[in-house]
């Protein structure tokens, strides 16, 4: 149990690219939900940098783009080693229950990709924060529930730069 | 023996179980970005000291009918706390006020308050909201400084979601007052290249405070980038 480096520049970058075996059910299910998670908003993400009026909006977009995408391959990599599925048949039944989570699917960023150039940056923002909200919520859960020590350190990792994201998303909308 | 499928099975079961008990509550909701709700400026970091609803500013949900800024209750309570000095946003007499949603919940109506009065209805007829949401209102006259309290009233359970935007209403044209500042804070500590901080320690370089974002060792203030660790405060003096 060799203890996790702690991030350098951002929660991309420091992750390890190995994992100890031990886990539970939870770190399981946090991991699948992440890449879940990450999944609509690499589309949403892509709209924003294609479409933002703002240049500060569309620098964003990008910089997130890039982080989700290497936090994605390294997941990716620990639930494989651990010969775990990618993704969960539980958690889409879960989502079915809870009555329209995720906020942010293919209907939703399509609606977004029609909205006129006045309003999107503001609607782009809005949904990004809204995204970025739940991916707080899924870091809560591991860092309660949780048991192995890589995935619980991203999950907290995840939790303190996800509000300083959306800290920043705010800003940005409200300016 | 049947002990090959039941262990699976109660995986699955203890599974799901956990999701429902930590995303459950939560579940998540929605708030006015824009112009900035006093949840929003509490997540932003405008206003300090705001408790749990930095974690949740989606999360100011409770029964329908309430007139204060929290919906009752005792949870987020700092949201009714005048004495805050909440930061006005400067406006004219149109306003588009924005919501982050987190869940579309079924909508019977958005009402917007300003004083016991109500200013402005919506009805979405029970209808789930779109991913975006933002509603003109007229202030019908008001000047100087109001606070507009907004009530998102879901169709399908007792519950509303509250939040209370703080407005400075100029009178229609001209430059708009400008956004209250608070005063430059204290420099505090400089900052030391080799002194470890961890998320939300606070230095001050060149004139600036600095709020680390994580665990850091050795990274300069001000040559991290937006989205690194440093995260500029503002001027210091």
């Amino acid at each position: 149990m060799a203890p996790v480096a702690p991030a350098a520049t951002s929660a991309a970058v420091a992750l390890p690219a190995t994992v100890d075996g031990a886990r539970n059910a939870t770190d399981v299910m946090f991991l699948q939900m992440v890449l879940a998670h990450h999944e609509p908003a690499a589309a949403l993400l892509e709209l924003g940098q294609s479409k933002a009026t703002r240049a500060d909006v569309r620098g964003l977009a990008g910089d997130l783009a890039t982080a989700l995408a290497a936090e994605t391959r390294t997941i990716t990599g620990w639930l494989e080693a651990w010969g775990e599925p990618l993704v969960s048949t539980a958690h889409a039944d879960a989502h079915a229950a809870h009555g329209g989570l995720p906020a942010l699917g293919d209907k939703e960023i399509a609606e977004l990709g029609r909205t006129g150039s006045a309003e999107f940056d503001t609607a782009f923002l809005n949904m990004l924060i809204g995204h970025q909200h739940g991916a707080v919520e899924l870091a809560r859960m591991e860092a309660t529930s949780g048991q192995n020590p890589q995935v619980k350190e991203l999950a907290k990792r995840t939790d303190e730069t996800t509000r300083a994201q959306i800290q920043q998303l705010l800003r940005m909308v409200a300016g | 023996m049947r002990r090959g499928i039941t262990l699976p099975l109660l995986t699955v079961a203890a599974i799901v179980a956990s999701l429902f008990v930590a995303i459950s509550p939560a579940q998540a909701h929605g708030y006015i970005s824009s112009p900035a709700s006093r949840q929003a400026m509490c997540a932003q970091g405008r206003v300090a000291n705001c408790g749990d609803i930095v974690y949740e500013p989606q999360s100011v949900e409770a029964p329908k009918g309430s007139m204060q800024c929290n919906g009752g209750g005792t949870r987020f309570a700092v949201l009714n706390d005048n004495s805050r000095n909440w930061p006005t946003t400067s406006v004219g007499q149109n306003v588009t006020f924005s919501w982050v949603l987190t869940a579309r919940h079924a909508t019977s109506t958005w009402e917007y308050f300003v004083g016991g009065t109500r200013i402005a209805v919506f009805d979405d007829g029970g209808r789930q909201p779109a991913a975006n949401v933002s509603h003109n209102v007229n202030l019908g006259g008001r000047t100087g400084r109001i606070t507009v309290l907004a009530r998102w009233n879901i169709a399908d359970t007792i519950n509303a979601f509250y939040a209370c935007v703080d407005l400075q209403v100029g009178g229609g044209g001209g430059n708009p007052p400008p956004t209250t500042q608070p005063p430059a804070p204290a420099c505090g500590n400089a900052w030391s290249a080799s002194a470890v901080y961890t998320a939300g320690a606070l230095v001050s370089h060149n004139g600036r405070r600095w709020q680390a974002q994580w665990w850091t060792q050795g990274e300069t203030p001000g040559t991290t980038g937006e989205w690194g660790v440093w995260r500029d405060q503002g001027a210091c003096g």
